[in-house]
């Protein structure tokens, strides 16, 4: 029983951890969780494997020194968990949209769900059946008159529908590291020093093609600049 | 002006290979440190070569000192630029290529019928090519690190060694 209780203990610390890393280390981590080497993310990155590893000694040091297989297990786990909660919140939303979007008080909003709520009460019209031809739709149609009750108005919230659309954006942690771990696969790197003509496949052989096409320039440049040095030295 | 630029031209060319080495060692990766240090290589060796010497080993009109550190530097820069990130690498492999050429030029025109004019000018220009390819592609390493932040020094396509055998680009 004692077990249990501190592997969800570590469980929620981990979760903790994940959720307060930045960015980088996000980017980072997710690449972890793949299986990908320190050389590769850097690659793939397009920063220093030292910058990778350093990212990630910062995340096991505040993760309580795991191995990096329990790491990217870890995390893992939690971009699952986020991906779950994110889809449950959808399902949510989307049942809450084909009526109205209203819920309880007591039914707290997801945590941090960053809609602008529209907190509101039902009108003393509505609270005569009626004066409202639409009262069934407010939930405390039922209670006694004069009683007020706050409900919470939700619109599907802006980060819900980045989310829902794979956009995602980096600050998504909490709503949507899962999101974010999808989106990294598709978000456009910073563009590499070389083109892609001398770093893909046969990159020797296209490098070593690039030194005598610039020599043959070289050459045709100089002997073009001598040969106008020439005629203007001969005209003057 | 002109006159004293070019009487000082062997004194700026060194400085400038100085300058260029210690900023590299300063702010540089490790491509830039090589280049930078394979340029500081050569005046050295070349210095090291005629002091030693005492003169030159001529051959067919061709100074064999010369063509054995301009052929390392070119090997060495040559590694270099097939495993750099980096695109400047290439071009100073290219206008050390014209030096070494140069030699060609000359020992097969032995009579010296073609002039000594061109043979000067592919023998030395590149030289100073290299200096600027180099400094040029110095300020160019610093000023990305400094908008994108750090990146691979060296290729991961010609190191040829990947996941699944496949090439990221």
């Amino acid at each position: 029983m004692g077990e249990i209780v501190s592997a969800c203990e570590s469980a929620l610390q981990l979760n903790d951890v994940f959720e307060n890393l930045t960015d980088k280390q996000h980017e980072v981590l997710a690449l972890v969780g793949d299986n990908f080497t320190s050389k590769e993310i850097a690659y793939e990155l397009g920063i220093s494997v030292s910058a990778v590893n350093q990212r990630i000694e910062t995340v096991r040091a505040r993760a309580g020194s795991l191995s990096r297989l329990e790491l990217a297990r870890a995390y893992r786990e939690f971009l699952q968990e986020q991906d779950d909660e994110q889809t449950q919140r959808r399902e949510e939303a989307e049942e809450g949209s084909s009526t109205a979007p209203v819920t309880r008080e007591q039914d707290p909003a997801p945590p941090g769900a960053d809609a602008d709520e529209l907190t509101g009460e039902p009108d003393g019209a509505c609270v005569d059946d009626a004066a409202c031809h639409d009262c069934e739709r407010w939930p405390g149609r039922d209670l006694a008159a004069g009683q007020l009750q706050i409900v919470r108005v939700q619109p599907p919230s802006a980060q819900a529908e980045r989310a829902a659309v794979g956009l995602g954006g980096q600050r998504t942690v909490r709503g949507g590291a899962g999101a974010l771990a999808g989106t990294l696969r598709g978000r456009k790197r910073t563009p590499g020093p070389v083109p892609a003509l001398l770093d893909g496949h046969n990159a020797r052989l296209g490098r070593m093609a690039a030194i005598v096409v610039i020599a043959f320039g070289l050459l045709l440049v100089s002997a073009t600049g001598l040969g106008v040095l020439h005629s203007l030295a001969e005209l003057f | 002006m002109f006159e004293t630029l070019m009487d000082l031209r062997v004194q700026l060319q060194t400085a400038m290979i100085v300058i260029l080495f210690l900023a590299a060692l300063r702010w540089g990766a490790v491509p830039e440190k090589l280049v930078a240090g394979l340029l500081a290589a050569m005046i050295v060796f070349h210095v090291g070569y005629h002091s030693l010497v005492g003169g030159a080993i001529v051959l067919a009109g061709v100074d064999l000192g010369h063509v054995a550190i301009d052929l390392a530097l070119l090997v060495a820069l040559g590694a270099v630029a097939l495993h750099a990130n980096r695109v400047y690498p290439l071009w100073l492999t290219a206008a050390q290529l014209i030096s070494v050429f140069s030699y060609a030029y000359r020992y097969l025109d032995g009579e010296g019928q073609l002039g000594r004019g061109p043979y000067d000018v592919m023998a030395t220009l590149p030289f100073y090519l290299c200096v600027l390819f180099a400094w040029v592609g110095f300020v160019r390493h610093v000023l990305r690190r400094r908008h994108h932040g750090d990146y691979p020094s060296w290729s991961a396509a010609t190191a040829g060694r990947h996941r699944d055998g496949s090439v990221r680009n």
